[in-house]
């Protein structure tokens, strides 16, 4: 595996921000995103002694259901490249952003119709998927030493050593998403009310 | 070294860091290789000075040999057999390039963190992407604004009332995210009546793009270029299997491991210049 899969994954983080530019966003969004990001960061930093069990997947994922997949994505992918000022830059820190982008980008995907609010058990399987998806993302960069191996078989050992860790991303994921998805829900849509995110539709339901 | 980085501007000192991650990555030849790692090293001893850097090296680079040692079973000289698997040096040499490779990665990114600062990322983000820029800048602001939040609601809320520390930790958070919601309204009425959106905007920042960095810029680029030609024409393709074919050290291989070593290490010449004045 190359290195240059570094590379490449920064630059697929790219044109999401250079769409959020164009769309020129008003100051509102800029404030509710920094205060997600900073939100995110700290909860990453609260459980820094304990590895892998971290809430950051679902705080993307709450910031993605609530503000829909565009503020998932960039919540995901920005906490991830600040928190690690805190936790020390890496050949991971491409990684992580694309895999906690993508992880509130679907989150706000699945939740356009409000499917995750209603369904707990779907919440539940998606904190599970996400871990899974997290844990394949990161595999990547560890492959960079990987030599001639390269291929489905040095990533399926580097799956299979992984397995526990995969685990506790699962259940943390599911666990932050059971304790803290109707608290947030809540005081979010107050904010979004209060900040005048809502759409006409949305306020009637 | 990690002062001339810093004190450099970002543009030329992200530069001097893709340029080195680029010939990382592309680098086959175990000579140029290791250089590479000898450069790196000496650069993270000088300036951790941690041996156990040292140990944790020379064990990646341990563990990558003898998984590929394992897997591997291409290689014509076998060394021995183990539970069936003939273990092969040149299996186990390639391992030990692969995880020459990952060490390097990994002692550059650290080089990354102890030169390039926030206020770095802040200045180039927020030149590419202002309006991101300023988010990023926001939330680095915000994070030891809401901790201390977070300690004064944990302090006033043990002196209040008996209660579990789980509960408490949970009502603290509560009444955190509502704080940090409303505290949040009021940085953006503060934004909109300083006229934020109207106009372009400019942000602070302490970089100045001198003479100097146009040298410093204009070095790296032509190492780059000469560390690109050499990989191009002469260290593209190393074959371990079936069997390495060592060719000697000619004068231009010198030459080219020579360009390796300098591109990573040009900056401590820089600092040497700049602290060792013979005049003095």
């Amino acid at each position: 595996m190359n290195p240059l899969i570094i590379l490449l994954a920064v630059f697929s983080c790219l044109p999401y921000y250079f769409k959020y530019e164009r769309r020129k966003p008003q100051a509102r969004e800029h404030v509710v995103l920094a205060v997600m990001v900073a939100l995110t960061v700290i909860s990453r930093t609260i459980f820094a002694p304990i590895p892998g069990f971290k809430p950051v997947a679902a705080m993307t994922i709450i910031c993605g259901m609530a503000f829909g997949r565009e503020s998932g994505f960039l919540c995901g992918s920005l906490s991830a490249f600040v928190s690690n000022f805190f936790f020390g830059h890496g050949p991971w820190t491409p990684f992580q952003m694309i895999a906690w982008g993508s992880i509130g980008w679907i989150g706000g995907l699945l939740n356009e119709r409000r499917w995750m609010e209603k369904s707990k058990i779907l919440l539940c399987v998606y904190g599970v998927f996400s871990g899974i998806w997290f844990s394949l993302i990161m595999n990547c960069w560890v492959l960079i030493g990987a030599g001639e191996m390269i291929g489905w078989k040095a990533y399926g050992i580097v799956f299979l050593t992984s397995l526990p860790v995969t685990a506790e991303y699962c259940i943390s994921n599911v666990i932050f998403l059971w304790a803290l998805t109707k608290v947030f829900m809540k005081k979010l849509r107050r904010v979004k009310y209060k900040y005048g995110f809502y759409k006409n539709q949305e306020l009637d339901s | 070294m990690k002062f001339v980085l810093s004190r450099m501007h970002p543009l030329a000192c992200l530069t001097y860091l893709t340029a080195v991650l680029i010939m990382i990555a592309l680098s086959r030849h175990p000579w140029i290789l290791g250089t590479q790692l000898i450069c790196l090293l000496g650069i993270d001893l000088f300036y951790g000075r941690k041996v156990r850097t040292l140990f944790l090296a020379a064990g990646m680079i341990l563990a990558a040999a003898i998984c590929n040692g394992w897997f591997v079973q291409r290689g014509m000289t076998v060394l021995f057999t183990a539970a069936g698997r003939q273990i092969s040096l040149e299996a186990l040499l390639y391992g030990a390039n692969a995880g020459i490779l990952l060490v390097n990665v990994c002692l550059l990114f650290s080089l990354l963190n102890r030169c390039f600062h926030k206020e770095h990322w802040v200045y180039l983000f927020g030149t590419v992407f202002p309006h991101l820029g300023v988010v990023f800048s926001m939330a680095l602001g915000l994070i030891p604004k809401y901790r201390r939040q977070a300690e004064d609601m944990m302090h006033a809320r043990k002196n209040l009332c008996e209660e579990s520390a789980i509960r408490r930790v949970l009502t603290v958070t509560s009444m955190e995210l509502t704080w940090v919601f409303e505290s949040s309204m009021d940085q953006l009425d503060s934004m909109n009546a300083r006229g934020y959106g109207v106009g372009s905007r400019s942000h602070f920042h302490l970089f100045h793009f001198g003479r100097k960095d146009g040298i410093y810029l204009t070095i790296v680029l032509l190492l780059f270029g000469v560390n690109l030609y050499g990989y191009w024409k002469f260290y593209s393709d190393f074959y371990f299997y079936p069997v390495i074919q060592w060719s000697g050290l000619e004068t231009i291989d010198m030459l080219f491991i020579a360009a390796a070593g300098l591109q990573i290490l040009f900056p401590a010449f820089f600092y040497f210049m700049e602290n060792f004045d013979p005049m003095k």
